[in-house]
């Protein structure tokens, strides 16, 4: 077991980039905190053996990457996570509700847009555009060529615009009832 | 080869896909979520580390399990004397569920209706206030709080898995389990007593024991979290009430509570979700489930 001391650097140094890959990754909202905590343990049975072969994002990338799909497996028949917010209509007297609907509508959309990509390619397109990397440290961080790097971003945007496209022209349909084109 | 420029830093790329990428500033944790996370952790791992400190004959590493466990949850700023005066574990373990269900979804309770714990308001600051996705208005996604919420329901469209995902039990109603639960309560059933007859097995009471009983109820109540996270509200009730069979003065009793009142509310029986709700802020005023409690109490 290592030391508490270093485990907890690693965990206050991380946590905030380790939640967000979960998020990016596709694990829900509602169940990112019992995620990440999943991530730290297994960070805490491994942080000996680590020993610095790699950096430690990296290291820690994979780790979420794996939770993050295992979780995927798990709640494949679970509703969205819009739905499950446990209490969001018993609470919202005591919210913005606007504003927070939202804050919520903006990130399912991204989140359906993401899951619409294979992992592979939704690891490559958040790591670049969301996370601001370069090609060589996606490279480095997924282990895979730059080749890899650079078609999976270029199908990865192309899949992400063209559903994009089709959500508002269904929206615009929606609200104006008028013909959207397709 | 170089890769094309970043569609947040290209003006030239088209104005609604820069919109929703500029969303993912909804996916940081909230205020008060590490410190949360942390002090879940903190107890898996002290529990983890009783056990083996225990069966190696060592304190060391347990007492440094929680002596971390305490410095955090002072920084936290709650129940630090809870933790530094007996019932360690006890202490510590309910922090960190309070913790931990506290940020699972409860980002939109205003941080106005909880006056008492600090932290609770901590943990609950709605990240909106600070990163409100400035954006879609413009793109027809989102004008008044009507048309935000309408198309919600056909975005999985979107999405093809999503549409198979549709929600199973969002109209069961198992506030006949929820009567069943309040009515047959049978407090005499002795469950786990078989443990104390294998001869390697820790003697009752003793601190591996506890741990280990623990561990076990810890496990029962995520179960359960998970099956309502799921939506599955009957399957969440089911669980509980094992629970509450295998460990009726169990330490995580009040996790238990706060779970079957979610339940109750989601599933439809929100008058009993109020009794229940306000009987437990009666029971227990500084629990940390009590501020999120009070929005199941009906006026």
């Amino acid at each position: 077991m290592p030391e508490l001391d270093a485990f907890e650097a690693v965990y206050r140094e991380h946590f905030r980039f380790v939640w967000r890959s979960l998020r990016r990754l596709g694990v829900p909202e509602s169940d990112v905190a019992d995620a990440a905590q999943d991530v730290f343990m297994v960070v805490h049975r491994r942080l000996d053996e680590f020993e610095g072969r790699s950096k430690v994002t990296t290291w820690l990338y994979g780790i979420c990457f794996n939770v993050a799909r295992d979780r995927k497996k798990l709640a494949h028949n679970r509703r969205r996570s819009d739905d499950d917010a446990p209490i969001d209509d018993a609470a919202d007297e005591r919210v913005d509700i606007a504003a927070e609907a939202e804050r919520r509508q903006g990130m399912h959309l991204l989140e359906s847009l993401l899951d619409a990509l294979s992992e592979e390619q939704r690891a490559v397109f958040t790591l670049y555009e969301l996370d601001g990397l370069g090609g060589e440290a996606i490279a480095e961080m997924l282990e895979i060529p730059i080749g890899t790097v650079h078609s999976r971003l270029r199908l990865a945007r192309e899949a992400f615009e063209r559903n994009l496209k089709r959500f508002h022209a269904r929206d615009r349909f929606r609200l104006a009832s008028a013909g959207g084109e397709t | 080869m170089t890769l094309p420029r970043r569609w947040l830093d290209d003006d030239g790329a088209s104005s609604a896909v820069r919109d929703v990428l500029r969303s993912d500033r909804s996916m940081d944790p909230p205020d008060g979520a590490e410190d949360a996370v942390w002090l879940g952790l903190a107890a898996k791992i002290a529990a983890g580390a009783a056990v083996t400190a225990a069966s190696v004959g060592t304190a060391k590493t347990a007492a440094a399990a929680t002596t971390t466990v305490a410095t955090s949850t002072a920084a936290t700023g709650t129940t630090a004397t809870a933790v530094a005066s007996g019932g360690l574990l006890k202490s510590i373990l309910i922090g960190a569920f309070g913790g931990v269900i506290a940020v699972t979804g409860y980002t939109a309770i205003a941080p106005s209706s909880a006056p008492e714990p600090a932290r609770a308001a901590a943990v609950v600051a709605p990240p909106a206030v600070k990163d409100l996705p400035v954006s879609p208005g413009s793109k027809g996604v989102s004008r008044s709080g009507d048309e935000v919420l309408a198309p919600r329901k056909d975005e999985p469209s979107v999405v093809p898995p999503s549409a198979a995902d549709a929600p199973p039990s969002s109209g069961a109603p198992p506030s006949s389990t929820a009567a069943s639960t309040s009515s047959a309560a049978p407090i005499d059933a002795p469950p786990a007593s078989t443990d104390a007859s294998g001869a390697a097995a820790p003697a009752p009471g003793s601190p591996e024991e506890r741990a280990s009983r623990l561990r076990e109820e810890s496990d029962m109540l995520n179960q359960a979290r998970a099956a309502l996270r799921g939506g599955d509200t009957a399957g969440t009730m089911r669980l509980l009430e094992q629970a509450r069979q295998k460990f009726p003065g169990g330490v995580l009793g009040q996790e238990r509570e706060a779970l079957a009142i979610e339940a109750l509310a989601k599933s439809g029986a929100r008058a009993e979700a109020s009794s229940r709700a306000a009987a437990f802020i009666q029971a227990h005023p500084n629990s940390p489930h009590a501020a999120r409690l009070q929005v199941f109490v009906q006026k």
